[in-house]
This record gives structure tokens, C-alpha cells and sequence, in this order.
């Protein structure tokens, strides 16, 4: 195994044991702040970030095939026109297609 | 895994039988629904290197379906155990209530406890109910589980069969990945920011504004270490909002 996927490996096995495992052995005492953080801003702030950083690591590469596909894509999330595998679908089929009639 | 609403202690859900069967033939849409999901990913990992030990170890020790997928780009620019652990735990951290609610529904032993606990996701959570014995609870988690982990194992040998010259050698691999977390990333914003109508001007100016100081940090830190600072200040500027 490579060492990355490694890293990537136990990242996400102690992610597991962090929130799926350890809340079935302890009795967690959350303040309604610190849940109100833990729940929704927190992972929010993530998601922001995860969309920046998809967007520009994509129109670097590929500027107008990419930004064209990722909006389509977030606006059929936004309104929940289709489901995940429906817009992985149409949002690669769009970017490839793109590419190819840009030459 | 993909969101779903969680729908476990409903007290007027339908009545089941007992038999595995019953309990199989109720798990299987859910089973079903997660297979493409991890095909999906096991083709693109192998595209990017993955052996088919990696994939299957991932699904094993890992079992999450946008921590699989958004660790794919993570991986392949190098990014640090801690930010692969903020990033995943951000992600997943909505486990934290739900596997606390569920814990009384759970195997007393440890060992056993733990694993089914490690096997919990968003679609057996909606498949189990309040009332569902411990071994239906393990039926239903291992199945969606093992479903989840040989769909990933044919995903991989998939990706290895198609030849690399039907893709093309510039062909950008890891894009399905990307609108996939694109789609996960948007339908999470708005199932955790859109909720309350009256805030949703000062929630979106906050979004705006975090994404903004994201894209400014990228490009002053870089795509790697950009992470931590940016997600935590994202995290201020929308707590301001919200409160």
C-alpha cells in the first residue's frame, strides 16, 4: 500500500471510531452551543470549502468546460432536480462533451 | 453514503416480520441504492492508482461514501493525516447524535458492538426502527455494509479491465469524483444553512464571504495547507450569521 492511501486509511477508521463507535460506549454531555457547532456549522464550513477548492482545482485545468459543469451541478443539487448518480452523470457528460467541442 | 433523513424510532412504521427474509427483503432497496455509489468509487480509485487491496481496505476500515471520495483528490495532492481527519470528521461528524440515539438498539458486547457500531450509516439508520431487535440491527448494517465493500471490489476491477486507451492519456479521470463532491458538497449546505428562512440573506452573505476568504487562502497558502485556517474561519463567519 502506498503511504498516502495509508494516511487516508486510518483517517478515516479513526473518523469511525470517533463518531460511530465511541458515542455507543460513553454518555456524551453536549452544550446546545458546542452541538450547534459540532452538527451544523462546522461541517458547513467544510462543504464551503470542499466547493471552493473542487472549483478551483477543476478551472484551472479546465476553465470554461469545468466552470459550465460544476454550475449546472450545483444548481441541481440546489433544487434537487436529480439524484447523486443522475448529476455525476450529466455533470461529467457535460464537462467531457464541452472538451471535446472546444477541441 | 448519500444523505438521507433519518426515520429510526418512528412509532407508526409498518409492521415486519422477524424471519431474515423479512429483513432482507427490507434492506435491500437501501443495499441496492449504495452499490453504484461504491462502484463509482472503486473504478475512479483504481484510476488514480489504488490498488484493489486499498479500495477494499478503504471500504472496510473507512465505510463512508463522501469520505472515500472527497480522501480520492486529498491523496493525490499529499495532504497531512490532520487534515484528512478535520476534512472526513467534518464530514461524518452527523454520526456523533445518530449513533448515540442508536446505541440502545446495539449488541451488549464489546467487540460486537463496536463493529456494528463502525457499520452504521445513513441508510441503515433509516431502515431500522425504534422497536428492531439487536440481530435484525446487525442483519440490516452488515448487509448494506458488505454490499457496500464487494460493490466497491467490482467498482475497482472494473477500472481495471477498461483499457486506458477508450479514456484517452489527457483525459481528467478524477472529474466524476469532483461532481460528485461538487453534489454532496451544495445538497449539505442546503440541508444545513437553508433551514431557517428569516437568516437566509445572513447566511448566504457568510457563505459568499467564506468563500471568498477560502479562495484568497488557497492562494496564499496553497491547495494543501489552505484547510485548516479556512475552515475554521469559515466556521466564525457563520456562527456570526447564525446566532
Amino acid at each position: 500500500m502506498s503511504e498516502s492511501v495509508l494516511v487516508a486509511i486510518a483517517a478515516l477508521f479513526t473518523t469511525s471510531c470517533l463518531v460511530r463507535i465511541a458515542p455507543t460506549f460513553i454518555s456524551l454531555r453536549i452544550n446546545p452551543s458546542t452541538q450547534r457547532y459540532l452538527e451544523r456549522l462546522l461541517p458547513a464550513a467544510v462543504f464551503i470549502n470542499f466547493a471552493v477548492y473542487i472549483a478551483y482545482s477543476e478551472i484551472a485545468r479546465e476553465p470554461a468546460p469545468a466552470l459550465i459543469s460544476l454550475v449546472v451541478v450545483g444548481a441541481v443539487a440546489l433544487f434537487s432536480l436529480l439524484g447523486l448518480i443522475g448529476t455525476a452523470v450529466l455533470g461529467a457528460t457535460l464537462y467531457f462533451l464541452l472538451i471535446y467541442i472546444n477541441g | 453514503m448519500s444523505e438521507v433523513q433519518p426515520s429510526a424510532g418512528d412509532e407508526f412504521a409498518p409492521p415486519f416480520g422477524s424471519s431474515k427474509a423479512d429483513t432482507l427483503r427490507r434492506v435491500a432497496p437501501a443495499a441496492i441504492a449504495v452499490v453504484p455509489v461504491s462502484m463509482l468509487f472503486g473504478v475512479l480509485a483504481v484510476r488514480t492508482d489504488w490498488s484493489l487491496l486499498e479500495v477494499v481496505a478503504i471500504s472496510l476500515l473507512g465505510f463512508s461514501g463522501s469520505g472515500q471520495f472527497a480522501l480520492l483528490p486529498l491523496v493525490e495532492s499529499g495532504a497531512s493525516f490532520f487534515t484528512m481527519l478535520l476534512v472526513t470528521a467534518s464530514i461524518n461528524c452527523r454520526y456523533l447524535p445518530i449513533a448515540y440515539t442508536s446505541a440502545t438498539r446495539l449488541p451488549s458486547a464489546v467487540g460486537k458492538r463496536a463493529c456494528v457500531a463502525h457499520m452504521l450509516g445513513d441508510e441503515a439508520y433509516a431502515t431500522e426502527h425504534e422497536r428492531d431487535s439487536g440481530p435484525r440491527v446487525c442483519w440490516i448494517r452488515v448487509t448494506i455494509f458488505t454490499t457496500w465493500v464487494i460493490a466497491g471490489l467490482l467498482g475497482a476491477l472494473l477500472g481495471q479491465v477498461i483499457p486506458t486507451a477508450w479514456l484517452g492519456a489527457d483525459m481528467n479521470l478524477g472529474y466524476p469524483a469532483s461532481v460528485v463532491l461538487m453534489y454532496l458538497s451544495v445538497s449539505q449546505l442546503r440541508a444545513r444553512l437553508w433551514s431557517k428562512e428569516q437568516q437566509r440573506p445572513a447566511v448566504l452573505a457568510a457563505a459568499v464571504l467564506s468563500a471568498g476568504v477560502a479562495l484568497l487562502l488557497i492562494q496564499l497558502f496553497g491547495p494543501v495547507y489552505f484547510w485548516i485556517p479556512s475552515v475554521l474561519l469559515a466556521t466564525f463567519i457563520l456562527g456570526r450569521a447564525w446566532s
